[in-house]
């Protein structure tokens, strides 16, 4: 029974380190950017909060012939339409089979919105603008040209992407 | 007294009839306006009058190998060059309203792709693609 309280205790004093932790990098009195972690490709990404609308589970998307390669199709979203985009294609990643954890991310930016198909979305964090670096991970030349920096979590390095440069991107391309 | 007041401030507009003849190519759902259609032929027949004829894989850009029609219906399209839409047997006509019809998203808008797909029908749910007969380029 002690032993049983003990580990429970331990357990909660994990957790209170772990906070104060977190509480340490957290100034309340420093800006703060809100980041929506995604993963694609077993590697975490952030898009940066502001340019998220909604996050939906994933839904059939009905294929739109003569769309470009990396537009997958539309779905009907409580009555709207909505375009969704492949990233993967974009960021030049290899090709993304929809399963149950992928999500379409509603996104908006220079008057464009679309949907984003990612493989999942992790968590909604708020960060502080000075731990978010300049990348310096090595990043393929299909994803550099749409990164806005890096950010370290825990042991795992988060790239940010900017979605007005992949919508900047889709407008370039169409002009 | 309450049906009065609301046609008074229903826009005309958004209770007139538009009216489609849906079918399908490869699994994705189109329709197109009865108004575009002057009749639907056999393929037969159309070969008969020596009408020429588009599939709607190629009017519609769809990539995906050789497309089968397993009930070919020709849509001998109203336009002043004649020609005949290959499509899959026709399924059925719609009635509906302004409040079915939704434009492409932006992103197509912003792409100008030319396209002969202009919007989008919901109907029960679905999604069926509007093409628009007279951009088909032959």
């Amino acid at each position: 029974m002690t032993g049983a309280r003990e580990e429970k205790t331990t357990v909660i004093l994990e957790k209170i380190k772990k906070r104060k932790s977190l509480d340490q990098v957290v100034d309340v009195n420093e800006a703060t950017i809100k980041l929506v972690i995604v993963t694609m490709m077993n590697e975490p990404y952030a898009f940066l909060g502001r340019h998220v609308r909604e996050i939906l589970r994933y839904v059939k998307i009905n294929f739109v012939p003569g769309a470009p390669d990396y537009v997958l199709g539309i779905i009907n979203l409580r009555g709207d339409i909505e375009s969704v985009i492949d990233i993967h294609r974009l960021l030049e990643l290899p090709e993304l089979r929809p399963i149950a954890t992928s999500r379409i991310v509603i996104a908006e930016d220079s008057g464009i919105r679309s949907g984003i198909l990612v493989g999942s979305v992790d968590d909604v964090i708020d960060v502080p603008e000075s731990v978010v670096n300049e990348s310096i991970t090595t990043l393929s030349e299909g994803i550099r040209d749409f990164v806005v920096g890096e950010v370290v979590l825990g042991e795992r390095s988060v790239t940010i992407l900017d979605i007005g440069k992949i919508f900047a991107q889709h407008l370039a391309r169409s002009s | 007294m309450m049906r009065a007041q609301e046609s008074q401030i229903l826009d005309p507009a958004e209770s007139e009839i538009f009216t489609y003849l849906l079918f399908s190519v490869t699994g994705i759902r189109f329709g197109v306006d009865t108004q575009q259609v002057s009749a639907i032929l056999e393929r037969q027949e159309a070969e008969d009058v020596a009408l020429p004829c588009i599939a709607a894989d190629a009017a519609l850009s769809i990539e995906q190998g050789v497309v089968a029609y397993h009930q070919p219906k020709v849509l001998l399209i109203r336009h002043a060059d004649r020609f005949g839409l290959l499509v899959d047997s026709p399924e059925e006509i719609v009635d509906v309203t302004i409040d079915a019809l939704r434009p492409l998203p932006e992103l197509w808008r912003t792409a100008r792709i030319e396209t002969p797909i202009w919007g989008v029908l919901l109907y029960r749910g679905d999604i069926v693609l509007l093409i628009d007969s007279h951009k088909i380029t032959r």
